[in-house]
């Protein structure tokens, strides 16, 4: 009985060993070689295209935003005739 | 390429904290715009390049750990005690809301009717959903501890099996409590006993669904073979993370529901 538990052990390591079959790929070597290329690209936009994209949007949306309101701040008070 | 005689990351420059604090300034006068102008424009702009700034810190971490190998020994014990002073920060904050509860239920005020519960609140049976739940996170404490394991083990698949049925409970404990919150006989303006509740539960509960996001953060790590049997640390810190939200419950359960019905 206990030789039949230790097979089934066995069948069930056997299919757990093997690296799933489906789309996944290690790419973290050729990750690896893309950030530690010697380009001067800062690391915020390293990856590509996309990065520089999600910065740009991220930027935009913060600090023009923070500056809208400023500028709203601003016309809110004005300025007094001598 | 580099020329450092040192083991510490010396971070390069980055515009996410610039951003981050933007964001915060952003989230807080869209509070107030929210409140006293019904208008929830400037807050979804706040909270919209909040998620922005902490995807893109977060992405180049990983980028400076796992592709760019900064990540030596004393670098993850730094992480470690940031980590743990992190936790240690939000310990202090839950403590916040349980001194309340006790503040109020331990000395019932005659306004109350000297009781606790108070006259006209029907507390939730803790024997019923509540328990629930706590088995739940009980259950999640188990698998994410049986996904460390097979890590270290180097047991790829039952790592992700393991920490996919973390997830789920975490998500089905969101789930319970969502519907417990709907169908509850008393609201959060339901006096203090309503508000001791509300705030501290749901507090919780955004930790949860906090820890659930950190977990899948690192599932989709797993899934791109980015741990390695020896060296896991964002794993090991969504585990802590985790282990906190599930004592902060048992608490929970224990104070208010339990001891508090």
């Amino acid at each position: 009985m206990l030789r039949n538990l230790l097979a089934l052990r066995q069948i069930g390591q056997r299919t757990i060993s093997t690296a799933s079959r489906r789309h996944f790929k290690n790419k973290v070597p050729e990750k690896q070689k893309l950030f530690q290329e010697d380009d001067e690209i800062p690391l915020y936009l390293k990856g590509g295209v996309a990065d520089a994209l999600l910065y740009r949007a991220t930027m935009i949306l913060t600090v023009g935003t923070a500056y809208a309101i400023y500028e709203l701040a601003v016309a809110s008070f004005p300025k007094k005739q001598e | 390429m580099t020329h450092q005689s040192h083991a510490y990351h010396m971070v390069k420059p980055s515009p996410w904290p610039l951003t981050g604090a933007l964001s915060a300034l952003l989230m807080t006068s869209g509070l107030a715009m929210w409140f006293h102008f019904h208008s929830m424009t400037l807050l979804m702009l706040g909270l919209l390049t909040n998620t922005l700034t902490m995807y893109q810190w977060w992405r180049d971490v990983t980028r400076e750990s796992t592709y760019q190998g900064h990540h030596t020994p004393p670098v993850q014990k730094g992480l470690r005690y940031g980590m743990i002073l992190f936790i240690t920060s939000e310990v202090f904050f839950f403590a916040g809301f349980f001194w309340a509860f006790y503040h109020s239920s331990l000395a019932p005020t005659p306004q109350l009717g000297g009781h606790w519960p108070p006259t006209g609140i029907t507390p939730l049976n803790p024997l019923e959903v509540p328990l629930l739940n706590t088995s739940v996170l009980l259950a999640s404490g188990v698998s994410i501890t049986w996904a460390h394991h097979s890590l270290m083990e180097n047991n790829r698949n039952q790592m992700i099996q393991a920490l996919l049925i973390t997830i789920l409970l975490g998500l089905y404990f969101t789930l319970l409590q969502a519907s417990e919150y709907f169908e509850s006989p008393f609201t959060i303006s339901d006096g203090i006993y309503g508000s001791t509740f509300f705030v501290a539960t749901g507090f919780h509960g955004l930790h949860v669904i906090i820890g659930s996001i950190f977990l899948t953060i690192c599932f989709i790590r797993q899934l791109m073979f980015h741990f390695t049997s020896k060296h896991h640390f964002g794993f090991e810190a969504a585990a802590w993370y985790w282990h906190f939200v599930d004592v902060v419950w048992l608490f929970l359960y224990v104070s208010i529901y339990w001891w508090g019905s």
